[in-house]
């Protein structure tokens, strides 16, 4: 699984950084960014995939974003 | 150096060559290629809080921390300019330095960030004398309306900078 943020829909909600930690980083005034090491390109370790999938599907803007992966 | 999102550059500039690479290698940049030199009367404190309070205000404000990053160094650099910030507000910025690159979806945010880290890698002399002492410079400029200077257009540079290439 591949996700993307789009940061300029984030309205820092935070939930993203609740259901997956270890994916999603907040900055101090609550906008997430993918926690380093990661990016659009990156497949996601199997152990992540089930929360990042939660925190895409509660992300209330929509922000996040599943990508295609081969 | 080379545009506002490169930053700026301390004396050791001068010995520099004009080149991508060798500018890259002092950890600076050349960038647009748009220079502004600044003169012995320019306090580097006070280009540097011109230039934040660009990003803050000019910034295409999609990104929360783009916004909210800007507008916050912006802050503190205007802060040491008028002699108000302490140690607990340069812990605050050079954290930033470190945290904010890369959270935006361009690199808006970057090149702010690249202004705040090279003032604090480049002058820090200046910014620990900003702490303690008046500067005479900053007092003369009124950072809210003033735009930074303009590498392009001599004519239209601000009384607070001289010289420009």
């Amino acid at each position: 699984m591949k996700i993307k943020l789009d940061r300029t829909l984030c309205d820092g909600f935070g939930t993203c950084a609740e259901r997956a930690p270890a994916v999603f980083s907040l900055d101090e005034w609550g906008y997430a960014s993918l926690e380093r090491g990661l990016s659009a390109d990156t497949e996601l370790p199997p152990e992540l995939e089930q929360p990042a999938r939660r925190a895409l599907l509660d992300c209330p803007v929509h922000a996040i974003i599943e990508r295609p992966s081969k | 150096m080379g545009g506002y999102f490169a930053g700026l550059l301390n004396a050791r500039g001068h010995d520099l060559p004009l080149d991508y690479d060798a500018l890259k290698g002092a950890g600076s940049g050349l960038g647009c290629g748009a220079i502004t030199v600044l003169g012995p009367d320019d306090c580097p404190v006070g280009v540097a809080a011109l230039l934040l309070a660009y990003f803050g205000r000019e910034n295409a404000g999609q990104c929360g921390s783009c916004f909210n990053g800007t507008a916050a160094m912006a802050g503190v650099a205007l802060g040491l300019a008028r002699g108000e910030a302490g140690p607990a507000e340069l812990r605050r910025l050079e954290y930033w330095c470190g945290f904010l690159p890369g959270r935006g979806a361009c690199a808006t945010l970057d090149g702010a960030v690249n202004v705040a880290a090279t003032l604090l890698r480049e002058f820090p002399a200046e910014v620990t004398s900003h702490q303690r002492d008046a500067c005479p410079a900053c007092a003369a400029t009124d950072f809210l309306t003033t735009d930074p200077p303009l590498a392009s257009d001599p004519e239209s540079i601000t009384p607070h900078v001289e010289a420009a290439l």
